[in-house]
Parts: structure tokens; C-alpha cells; sequence
């Protein structure tokens, strides 16, 4: 049995890299607190390509226009509809900017309008508790970007199951750090980036 | 003189037909005849009626008899005819089973000569035409309406599949990963009702039902896909002892607590999946695989690829035991061509029905009998084949002799007609 | 009666004869021809629609078969011809018959008259005309009774061939409902200015979303009700009624009821699907030094129905590390007037939008069509991305090949100007003097404008330009200021292609065209240099971190908690169900055909947009079972639309579970 894979996705019309470090924090962070056999290192995948496949949880991240070409959308479109999921994170925090209104665009027009996560969904309790939903990120409450908090995360939904997950809070810079960090830090800020995981894996 | 010939030809007809008649008569009176013989089925009435049982009775078949004639040859032979039967009829069989999965269908098997082509159909109309190899053909059907029959030249073989059977559930248990995500969503998409055990951390399961209890009450089949299983060995090796069905993957299967229930080795992988074929999609052909080697002596291997066992399965104590060889099965519903997600789960519910513990519960008695096995019921009731009547023993008319005597009436009638034409009489 | 007299008579009869034998062998032509194609409808099913095509065929053959017959017998017109054939029957006649007819003032004629007299004429002809006629007559028999058994609709039988078929003589909609001969008549939504259609006595409606329908049949409205979702209004004018609706968003059903006569219509809607569009040019992403670039945008658009609008977006980000800002500017929006089809062109000088190092410059093309029902459908094209580097950047971008540059038409044309060079330096042994000098300079006049081309170039990364003066030699870039002095980035490929060309001009416009050779393609060289240097870039990879598994595994602090999780549902549970009722359909076929066509009716409803492939053989079959033919074929193809083909595996199975 093969490991789980952390897959960046490249796209051709934005910085798609801005969060290098955080598929390493995020693989950490699985091999801490579960058993899932994960690989050390992430891997990027030009979505454009059929390789993206076989990697179904997909990051995608950025600060600059995010649109697809036909290509990465017939990719995007096949990924969602064979069962895998997209987590697309605004890594300008700022619903106001141009990340967040292009991606939200190309989002509606490849799957569908996505819509506001109850914060009683699964995804908050599938392994680390969140009560009170996605926790907030150090961006947010340092005022950056659109300085808001945002309360919800959105979803484009398969059935009953998170197809597309986007949030607006910016948790690439939150999680874009070398893993041997954590130590410096009381709380862990990734662990519902091990949540978000275990969805993907068991949901 | 031509006319002396026309009225000689115009006699010998007349001639030809007296001893036809004659001979038919004399067959009717059944004086001293104690041979019959037709083609066909059509005199069965008339030698029923007979006052004195022929001694002999051979009848050539074009087509295999329906019951009721098979029967009726029988009541002739126990009458006290010898009767025997010849013909080209080709030997066939078919049998229809429900499929032991949520979407239901029917699995029918059919016996029939090498080469020979089965036209397949039920009362709305052919379903399909099937070539016979190795002996046979089997097919899965959807759906079906009332009878299924099956036809070869003259043999036609019918069954009336009434028999539904009792699913139930059917458990998985894996760690959490892609594999055991997407079992278990395949399963559930087929309509399978799942429950699901699925190790993220010591301790800490994703759980859809309950695990506490593994018996042929609660589930039809379990699925071990790795060590996992491992804690729960005991117990699935006593479901499938009492009965139920087993799904080994490779890493379940490679666990020494599951090696009763093992069909064979677990061999090096021959091959690694390779990311995208030069196609640009992943099928069973490109899979990993680690080949089931060493199989035991009553393992059956389902399925090969290149020489290799990829998929064998055996009876263990009531039950069935299944292992896979293919590894990381997810890749071909993920990256596989268009239809790929279907076919994954029609794949997996392929393995699961055929292990899966489903008692049959019989159906409403059907108002017409079916007729599986034609010829056997042929053979069963007036026994196999015999040669043509002369080299059995009958005294009857022998055919050859018929059609010269045939013949000769033709060539007389055409004669005298174009003669008197040629001349110009009427 | 005399000779003449009988003879007259027997043409009668003979010409009657021979037109009742032609008549009935051209209407046995006919019927074996209706019965080859109904035959053949069960092979060829589309031959059911253009029934009455071979309906016309068929009279078409009999006809001519009747002509030829009729045309084989034309000679009984001449009474001559018809006392021999008397005589041929009669041989007792001797040719008296004849002869009396011919010499009927001869001395001999009362003789031919008695001799004719003696024979019975009239008997001798109807044997002879008697075996013709029955023939003919078993002929149209046995075709009559051809076309009876076969699946046509013919007799009112839906043949013998399937029990499906029987019932198609009771058809579903029974005499004396009101339901019969319906009239759709369909007028498609204002804006597709789309011409009304009308249909007669279809079982579906097919029409875009919010098209009118109107449905008419004869009779009062009176007790008659439709219902789609919620009951439709009925009315009745003029002894028709009728029901007015739009087309709805999803299929529906609507169903009439007359008394206990029931008849379902499926409506079909297609929607409007919004344009297409395509950003055919730029055909890739590019990243410049320097924001100097004019680029040709051009998109081109299709609508099913028609375009309305389309225009260029440009959407300009500034930024950098987590600082970004952008702005969107769009171009005048070009009118299609609803055309199906439409292109888009545009200019665009990047100098124009004033954008610096590091932003990023998105281009995308938008088209909208003209619904005005469900508002306009948008659609956007692809988009290009140019990226202005960033001056520390040189090393460490992407490698992005730009589209071509204004300095590809110099080296095609430089490279064109050394061939003719070429040429007249061979040629110029045989050429005067006054032939040198005038092709020479043509030259050379051309060489001059590349070379101003390549000056204006370098004059606009530089900050300062350089005028020429008018009858001055056009100063070198060096003797221009020296290269350290200038506040730009001189290409030295260009310095080298201008002082080049410069030579080379100056050696063509004096007649000497060989030594202008050497610099001509010394200035190609640097012109094609030129060309692929200004794009190129060499971008970073991220860091890669490997991290140590081994090492971290399961030391988290924090331990996760076990939940649950819920199943999926059953992804084919619409075709399952679906096959459910069908087969419930085919058993109800037979005991309750009208039953069974609404039960039909409704999953084809379901169907359409799921399983649009048994939702159409769902209706071939509703429309030949409503026409009294033979539905055994299309309620074929469903079954296998639904279930799709069975699984075949050659032998049998070595293992028998399942």
C-alpha cells in the first residue's frame, strides 16, 4: 500500500509556490499524531497534467489571479468528480483582493457557487476537536489583509462530502514555516491541517 | 410409339403411387410392423393410438422434444417399445443464478458445444448472442423479464430464475488511507451497506458501525486490507469458517494471523504502478501487483496477468475466502480512463458478491416448468443416441429406397408431361 | 350475330380481361412491395418513419407493373388481331373467322359465317382468359395475406412477429377522446428571434427553456383537465381547447385527462447554453524586462443561439511578498447583434496601462449572450499572464518564450535582403552600370529602413533618444553617449545589428554590393541574438524539506479523538430504481397498455437529462405503440440503455460464488 502523498498544485496564472515550506509542516504534523503512513516530502503537480490524478487531496494557494486554463479545469473537474477534494487557501487573507474574487469565480464556474461550512461539520471533529470551527489564524487576528476574522470556511459539496474547501484565512502563511519550528510553539497552529487530512483520507 | 411411351411413364407413376399407398396403409395397420420410424415428433399420436404397440419405434429428431413429447417417448418405451432416436442436436445447458449484490441480476452459465453460437433471450426479446468457448459461456445480466432461454440449432434450453437472495453487510477495515477511503466509497456506491473500521492513531479509529460483533448475522463478507485486521484476525477467521465471505488484500493477506484463510503466497511485486500510461490512464493491466504464488491445492486462481495469479480464492470450512494480488486499486478509479469509476466499482463488487455469504430464499412457484437441460431430459428418458434405423436391427422402410422410389415417380411424371408438351398436345 | 359481331365481343372480353388482370397484378405489386418494406422495419426501425414515402413507391410499382401488363395486351385493339387469336384457339375454324372478317363482301362469306357459326366461341374464350385471371387473383390473395402478417400497421395489426406489438391495434388514446390529434404549437423565447414551429400529435416537446407552448385539440374544454406540477389552465374557444404554458428549467410531465382517457406529454427543455469563447491570440504567457510591448489580442465567440456582447478584461496586480494590489480595466464592448458567431480584436500597448517591475498583467476575453430569461450566459476566455520581471530577478525567472517581437520582421527581411545581395553580386559581370546602381540602392534603401527600425528600438530603452538630423550620417551608438553614462540597459546585440547595418547601407547606396555582404550578416547574427535574448529567464525552485519520520513519529503532545463517519448513498440509485419500473412497465404492457404508456412516459421524464440514451428509445417506443406498431425494437434498446450490455465471460466460471 502506497503512502499518502502531500500534492502541491502548480497552475500557470499565479504564484502557486508562495507556501513552500508548508507540505513539509503539514507531513510533520501527520507523522506526530497519527499512524498514517505519509511520504517525507510533498509533491508538485502541475495541475495541467493527468499526474495530478493520483493525488486526490490537492493544495492550492497563491496571492495573484487564480484561473485555470482548460486544461487544469477538465483535471480539476475529473479530480472531484472521481472522489478526490481541493483545498484552496487565500494566502492574501483578503476577501477584497484578487485572489479570493478570481478564485471564487473559477471556482463557481468549474464546480459550483461554494457556500458557507457549518461549523459543526465533520471536518471539525474528524480527529482534533474545533468547536467553534476553523481556528483563527495569527494573520487574522493581527488585523492583516481584509482585517476580518472570517467565521466560516466554504465548501463546494459532493453529496454530503467536502468536494472543494476554500479559506480565506490564510492559513498558507499560518503553516508556511519549517517543521522544526514547532517547538518553539506552545499550541500546535497545524493541527487542523491534520484534520483537514484525515477528512480527505477516511470521508 | 411416343405416345406408348408417355402412357407407359404415365403408368409406372400410377404404379409408384399404389405402393406408396399401399406401403402407408400397411404401415397404418400396423400388421406385422412392428418398426416405426418418422421424422419428427408428428406421429406420436398416431403410434399412441396403434392397437398393438410397435416393437420398435426410431424417430429422428431435428430438435430436441419438449418435455411433454419427452415424456410422451417415455410412456411409448414403457408401453413396451424400444424406442431410440437419432439426430444432429447439439448438447445444452443453462443455469441462472441471482448475483449476490445490492443492484441484484442474474448469473447464468451455459453449456453448449465448442464454437457453437447461443443466441440468449427472455420474453421481451434477444439479449445476446454468445460464442461457446471451452464449453461454455456465462453472462451477468441486469435485469431480465420472466423466462430466459437459450438456443442452438435445434436445442432449446429455458429456466425460470425465481430465487432471490439475503444480503447483509459488509465490513472493511484498513488503515486510514486512500485504498480503504475508496473501498469502502465504492461499496457504498454500489449499495452495499458498509460498516467501516479505519485506524488513524493508536486509539483513535474512524468508525461506521460496529466491529464488535463479526458473525454471518450482521455481515455477508469482511474486507481486511492491512494490518489493521490484524486485532480482529481470530474472529474473521472464525466468520469464514461458519460461513462467511473474506476479501484479502495484500498487506492483510502477508499477516501471519491470516494465513489460513491465505489462497497462496504473497510474491514480489512484478511490477510498480506507474504513474500515467503512455495512454494517459491506469487499468487493472498497469496496477502493482504482488502475485499470489505457491497456491494451495484447492485454491482456484479467478484471474491472471501475464502467467501471474493476480486474484485466487478457496472454501474455508463454510465459508470463502478471496485473495487480491492488485495493490493501491484506488489509482484505477482516480486515474483511469472515462468509465474508469464504474468499472472500479463494478470491479469491487464483482469480488465481494463472490465470496459473500447470501443464503437463497426460493420464489414463487412458477406456473411453467422450465427446461435447463434438454437433452439430458432426452437421453434421461429414452436414452442416448442411436445409429439410423438399418444398422439398429429395423425392418422398417428404409429411406434410401423411398427416395429412388421417389425418384422415379418424379422422373416419370416430368417425362410424360414434356413429352406431351413437346408435341404439342395438351 | 355475325363474324364480325362475335369477334367485337370476344375484344370486349378480352380488353375487360386483360385490365382486370393488370389492375389486380399492379395492386399485388403494390401490396408484396408494403409488405417487403414492413418486413424490412423490423431491421431497418427508420424505415418506420418514412412509411409514407414507401406507401408512394409501392402504388408507384404497382402502377407500372398494371402499365406494363396492360401495355403487353395493347394489340387486342385490332379486331384482326383478335380473330387470330380465335383462330388460334379454334383450329376447327380453319381461318374462316378470319377470313369473314376480312372479305366480309366475298361470295364465300355466308359459307365463313355458318362455319363460324358452329363453334362456341364465347366458351372457348373465358377457359382460355380463366386460368390468367385466377392466377392473378391467388397472387393478390396471397400478397393480401403477406402484408397481413406482417408488422405493419396495415389492417390495424401490429404484426405477428411480437406479442409487444398486439396490443398496438388498441391504441392508448381511444376513439372518442378528446386527447386525440393534438396540435403543439411551439414559439421559441423573443430574443432567439426564432420562427413557431407546429407539431402534430407528438408524445414529446422539445424546445428551449421558457419557449411558449400552446396546445390544441378538438372538442369543448369542458371537464378536461392538464397538470404539470400544479393543474394548467384549460380553455376552449371555436370547439377547440386549449393550454397555454412555458417551457419550464427541468423535464416534466404534463398530463391530460379527458374523463377516464389519460395521455402524458413529455416536455423535453434544452436550455441556452451560454457562449464559448477562445482567446486565440497572445498563445502564451510571457515575462518581459521592460513593460514595452504591443500585443495583439484577439478572441473569437459562438453561441447556440446568439451572441449579444464581448470584450476584452485586463486585471493588473502590483505586489510583492504579501502585498499585492490590482486593478481591472476592460476595453469598449463590441455588439455581435445576435449573431451565432463573433470575433474580438484589440490592441493593447502595455506602455498604455503603466505598469512596472514585478506586476503581472492578466488578459481574458468575455462574451455574454443574449438570453434575457434567465439573464445572459457569460462565458470567459483562458487567460495570458505577462509578467514584468523584476531587475534582481534577470537570473532567477521562469523560462517563458514571449510571443514574437517587433524585431522578427527585420531578421526575416535582412535575411531576404543578403539573398538579393547575393544575386546581383553574381549578376554583376553582366549588368551596366546604370542596372548596378538601381539595384544596388533599392537595396540599400531597404537596408536603411531596418536599420532606422532597430535605431527606434534602442532609442526606446534608452532615456534619452537620439535625433537624426537631416543630411547628416546617422550618428553610431558610439558615438552616442558612452554606455556607462546611460541611465537604461543598452542591448548590445542591437548596438552590434545598427552599426552593421549602417555599413552595410552605406556600401549599397555607392554600388558596391559585395563588401556590404560581410555586415549584412554580421548584423542577421546579432538581429536573431537580439531576438531570443530579450526573453529569457531562469526562475528559482523552492526549498525542498525531507522530513524525518522516524524521528517525529507519534510524539505529538495532543492525541486526536476517534469519530464517526456516515456512508455514501448509492450513486446508481436513479438507474436501479429506474430499471425497477421498467420492468413493472413491460409486464403492464400487455393487461394495461394505457397504464404502461403513462408509467413509460413518466421515466422517460427522468431520464432525460440522466440517461438521455433510454429516455430516447423510451420515446421511439411510446410513439410506435401510440402509431400501433411494433415496439419490440426500441423497448429493446432501452433495456439496454438501462442495463447496458451483459457482462460475457467465454467458458464457465472455474469458481461459482456470487
Amino acid at each position: 500500500m502506497s503512502d499518502f502523498v502531500f500534492c502541491t498544485g502548480k497552475y500557470d496564472s499565479g504564484d502557486w509556490d508562495s507556501a513552500p515550506s508548508l507540505p513539509a509542516n503539514l507531513i510533520d504534523s501527520i507523522a506526530r499524531y497519527t499512524s498514517i503512513s505519509v511520504a517525507p516530502s510533498g509533491a508538485i503537480v502541475p495541475l495541467a497534467s493527468e499526474a495530478v490524478l493520483e493525488y486526490p487531496l490537492v493544495y492550492l494557494t497563491g496571492h495573484l489571479p487564480f484561473r485555470f486554463s482548460e486544461a487544469e479545469r477538465r483535471n480539476a473537474r475529473r479530480l472531484v468528480e472521481r472522489g478526490g477534494m481541493l483545498f484552496i487557501d487565500d494566502h492574501n487573507h483578503d476577501i477584497g483582493g484578487v485572489f479570493h474574487k478570481t478564485a471564487m469565480e473559477e471556482i463557481a464556474r468549474t464546480f459550483s457557487q461554494p457556500k458557507d461550512l457549518p461549523n459543526d461539520h465533520q471536518i471539525y471533529r474528524c480527529f482534533f476537536k474545533f468547536s467553534d470551527g476553523p481556528p483563527a489564524t495569527s494573520h487574522e487576528l493581527n488585523g492583516w489583509g481584509d482585517n476580518l476574522v472570517h467565521k466560516n470556511l466554504q465548501a463546494v459539496m459532493q453529496g454530503d462530502r467536502i468536494a472543494v474547501l476554500y479559506s480565506s484565512k490564510d492559513y498558507s502563511s499560518e503553516w508556511n514555516y519549517h517543521p522544526d519550528s514547532k517547538r518553539f510553539s506552545t499550541v500546535d497552529n497545524t493541527r487542523f491541517g491534520v484534520n483537514i487530512i484525515v477528512y480527505a483520507l477516511t470521508r | 410409339m411416343r405416345v406408348r411411351v408417355e402412357h407407359v411413364l404415365r403408368g409406372i407413376v400410377i404404379a409408384v403411387l399404389a405402393v406408396m399407398l399401399w406401403q402407408s396403409l400397411r404401415d397404418q395397420s400396423g400388421s406385422g410392423g412392428q418398426s416405426v420410424s418418422a421424422r419428427g415428433l408428428g406421429a406420436l399420436a398416431n403410434w399412441s393410438q396403434l392397437a398393438k404397440a410397435p416393437e420398435r419405434i426410431h424417430v429422428r429428431l431435428d430438435s430436441v422434444p419438449s418435455p411433454l413429447e419427452r415424456a410422451w417417448l417415455g410412456a411409448l418405451a414403457g408401453a413396451g417399445s424400444s424406442v431410440t432416436w437419432s439426430g444432429d442436436l447439439p448438447s445444452m445447458m443453462i443455469d441462472a443464478q441471482p448475483i449476490a449484490a445490492p443492484t441484484g441480476g442474474t448469473r447464468v452459465a451455459l453449456a453448449a458445444p465448442n464454437g457453437s453460437s447461443v443466441v440468449v433471450s427472455d420474453d421481451v426479446g434477444v439479449i445476446d448472442t454468445v460464442r461457446s468457448l471451452n464449453g461454455g459461456s456465462s453472462l451477468a445480466l441486469t435485469s431480465l423479464a420472466e423466462r430466459l432461454t437459450a438456443r442452438v440449432k435445434g436445442s432449446v434450453a429455458s429456466t425460470l430464475p425465481r430465487d432471490s437472495v439475503v444480503l447483509h453487510k459488509v465490513l472493511v477495515i484498513g488503515n486510514a488511507g486512500w485504498e480503504s477511503k475508496f473501498v469502502v466509497a465504492v461499496l457504498e456506491e454500489e449499495g452495499w451497506k458498509v460498516d467501516a473500521f479505519i485506524r488513524v492513531a493508536p486509539g483513535v479509529d474512524v468508525m461506521q458501525g460496529s466491529v464488535a460483533v463479526i458473525d454471518t448475522s450482521r455481515y455477508s463478507v469482511v474486507v481486511a486490507l492491512d494490518g489493521a485486521a490484524s486485532p480482529y484476525a481470530n474472529r474473521i477467521i472464525e466468520f469464514a469458517r461458519t460461513g462467511g465471505g473474506v476479501v484479502l488484500a495484500p498487506q492483510a493477506a502477508s499477516l501471519d494471523a491470516m494465513a489460513p484463510l491465505r489462497a497462496g503466497t504473497i510474491g514480489r511485486p512484478t511490477s510498480e504502478a506507474r504513474v500515467i500510461q503512455a495512454s494517459g490512464s491506469v487499468s487493472l493491466a498497469t496496477l502493482a501487483l504482488a502475485p499470489i504464488t505457491s497456491l494451495r491445492s484447492d485454491a482456484v486462481p479467478l484471474e491472471k496477468r501475464a502467467g501471474a495469479v493476480a486474484i485466487a480464492a478457496r472454501r474455508f470450512g463454510a465459508g470463502r475466502a478471496l485473495q487480491l494480488g492488485y495493490e493501491d486499486t484506488w489509482r484505477w478509479r482516480m486515474a483511469g480512463g472515462d468509465g474508469a469509476v464504474r468499472d472500479h466499482r463494478v470491479w469491487w463488487t464483482g469480488l465481494v458478491s463472490r465470496v459473500a455469504y447470501a443464503p437463497r430464499v426460493s420464489g414463487a412457484t412458477a406456473t411453467t416448468a422450465s427446461d435447463e437441460a434438454p437433452m439430458a431430459g432426452l437421453v434421461a428418458a429414452i436414452g442416448p443416441m442411436t445409429q439410423r434405423a438399418a444398422t439398429s436391427g429395423l425392418s422398417g422402410t428404409p429411406p434410401d429406397w423411398m427416395i429412388w422410389l421417389f425418384v422415379l415417380l418424379a422422373l416419370g411424371l416430368v417425362g410424360e408431361v414434356a413429352s406431351r408438351r413437346l408435341r404439342g398436345a395438351s | 350475330m355475325t363474324a364480325v359481331d362475335r369477334v367485337r365481343r370476344t375484344q370486349r372480353i378480352l380488353g375487360a380481361a386483360a385490365l382486370t388482370r393488370a389492375v389486380v397484378w399492379g395492386l399485388t405489386a403494390t401490396l408484396v412491395m408494403l409488405a417487403i418494406a414492413s418486413f424490412s422495419s423490423l431491421a431497418i426501425p427508420r424505415l418506420q418513419n418514412d412509411l409514407a414515402l414507401y406507401e408512394v413507391i409501392a402504388l408507384v410499382v404497382g402502377a407500372a407493373v398494371a402499365v406494363a401488363l396492360l401495355w403487353r395486351s395493347r394489340h387486342f385493339v385490332s379486331t384482326n388481331r383478335v380473330a387470330l387469336w380465335i383462330e388460334e384457339r379454334i383450329p376447327d375454324l380453319h381461318y374462316a373467322l378470319i377470313t369473314a372478317v376480312e372479305k366480309g363482301g366475298s361470295p364465300f362469306a355466308e359459307g365463313m359465317e355458318k362455319a363460324v357459326a358452329r363453334q362456341d366461341i364465347g366458351r372457348v374464350t373465358v377457359v382460355a382468359l380463366r386460368r390468367g385471371l385466377l392466377a392473378a387473383v391467388a397472387a393478390l390473395v396471397a400478397a393480401a395475406l403477406l402484408l397481413y402478417v406482417s408488422p405493419s400497421a396495415a389492417f390495424g395489426r401490429a404484426g405477428a412477429l411480437s406479442r409487444l406489438g398486439r396490443f398496438g391495434a388498441a391504441s392508448s388514446v381511444l376513439a372518442g377522446s378528446r386527447l386525440e390529434r393534438i396540435r403543439v404549437v411551439i414559439a421559441p423565447p423573443a430574443y432567439t428571434g426564432g420562427r413557431t414551429i407546429t407539431l402534430d400529435d407528438p408524445s414529446s416537446i422539445a424546445a428551449l427553456t421558457g419557449s411558449s407552448i400552446a396546445v390544441r385539440g378538438n372538442g369543448s374544454a369542458a371537464g378536461l383537465t392538464a397538470s404539470l406540477s400544479a393543474p394548467v389552465r384549460v380553455s376552449g374557444a371555436n370547439g377547440e381547447w386549449a393550454i397555454s404554458l412555458p417551457m419550464p428549467a427541468k423535464p416534466a410531465a404534463l398530463t391530460l385527462r379527458d374523463r377516464n382517457y389519460e395521455r402524458v406529454i413529455v416536455l423535453d427543455p434544452r436550455a441556452d447554453a451560454p457562449p464559448k469563447i477562445a482567446l486565440t491570440s497572445p498563445v502564451r504567457d510571457t515575462a518581459l524586462r521592460v513593460p514595452r510591448l504591443v500585443v495583439q489580442l484577439t478572441a473569437t465567440a459562438s453561441d447556440d443561439v446568439g451572441l449579444a456582447t464581448g470584450y476584452f478584461e485586463y486585471l493588473i496586480t502590483t505586489g510583492s511578498g504579501e502585498v499585492f494590489s490590482a486593478r481591472t480595466i476592460t476595453t469598449p464592448v463590441v455588439n455581435f447583434g445576435g449573431s451565432r458567431s463573433g470575433s474580438l480584436s484589440v490592441t493593447l500597448n502595455l506602455a498604455s496601462l503603466k505598469i512596472g517591475e514585478g506586476d503581472v498583467l492578466s488578459m481574458r476575453a468575455i462574451a455574454q449572450d443574449g438570453n434575457t430569461l434567465s439573464g445572459p450566459g457569460v462565458a470567459t476566455s483562458d487567460t495570458r499572464t505577462i509578467r514584468i520581471a523584476r531587475a534582481g530577478e534577470y537570473d532567477s525567472l521562469a523560462i517563458d518564450a514571449a510571443s514574437p517581437a517587433p524585431l522578427d520582421s527585420s531578421a526575416m527581411s535582412q535575411r531576404m535582403l543578403i539573398v538579393m545581395t547575393e544575386q546581383l553580386v553574381r549578376e554583376q559581370p553582366k549588368l551596366t552600370r546604370q542596372e548596378l546602381v538601381k539595384r544596388s540602392t533599392e537595396i540599400g534603401d531597404i537596408e536603411e529602413r531596418i536599420r532606422k527600425r532597430v535605431h527606434e528600438i534602442l532609442s526606446q530603452s534608452e532615456e534619452e533618444t537620439v535625433e537624426e538630423k537631416p543630411g547628416e550620417a546617422p550618428p553610431s551608438i558610439e558615438e552616442m553617449e558612452a554606455p556607462e553614462e546611460n541611465t537604461g540597459t543598452k542591448n548590445p546585440d542591437l548596438v552590434t545589428a545598427y552599426n552593421a547595418l549602417w555599413q552595410a547601407v552605406r556600401s549599397l547606396q555607392i554600388a558596391e554590393p559585395a563588401p556590404a555582404l560581410p555586415p549584412m550578416r554580421v548584423a542577421l547574427k546579432a538581429l536573431d541574438h537580439a531576438r531570443l535574448a530579450n526573453r529569457l529567464y531562469l526562475r528559482g525552485a523552492p526549498p525542498k524539506i525531507i522530513v524525518n519520520l522516524q524521528r517525529v513519529r507519534l510524539t505529538g503532545k495532543e492525541k486526536g479523538s476517534p469519530s464517526t463517519r456516515s456512508p455514501r448513498s448509492f450513486a446508481d440509485s436513479a438507474r436501479f430504481r429506474l430499471s425497477a419500473r421498467f420492468n413493472a412497465a413491460l409486464d403492464l404492457i400487455e393487461k394495461q397498455p394505457a397504464r404502461a404508456m403513462t408509467e413509460l412516459a413518466l421515466m422517460r421524464v427522468e431520464a432525460l437529462s440522466s440517461l438521455p440514451d433510454f429516455a430516447a428509445a423510451i420515446g421511439e417506443a411510446t410513439d410506435a405503440i401510440r402509431r400501433g406498431r411494433d415496439a419490440t425494437l426500441p423497448l429493446l434498446r432501452a433495456r439496454r440503455a438501462l442495463d447496458g450490455p451483459p457482462v460475457t465471460t467465454p467458458g464457465l466460471p472455474a469458481w461459482s460464488g456470487g
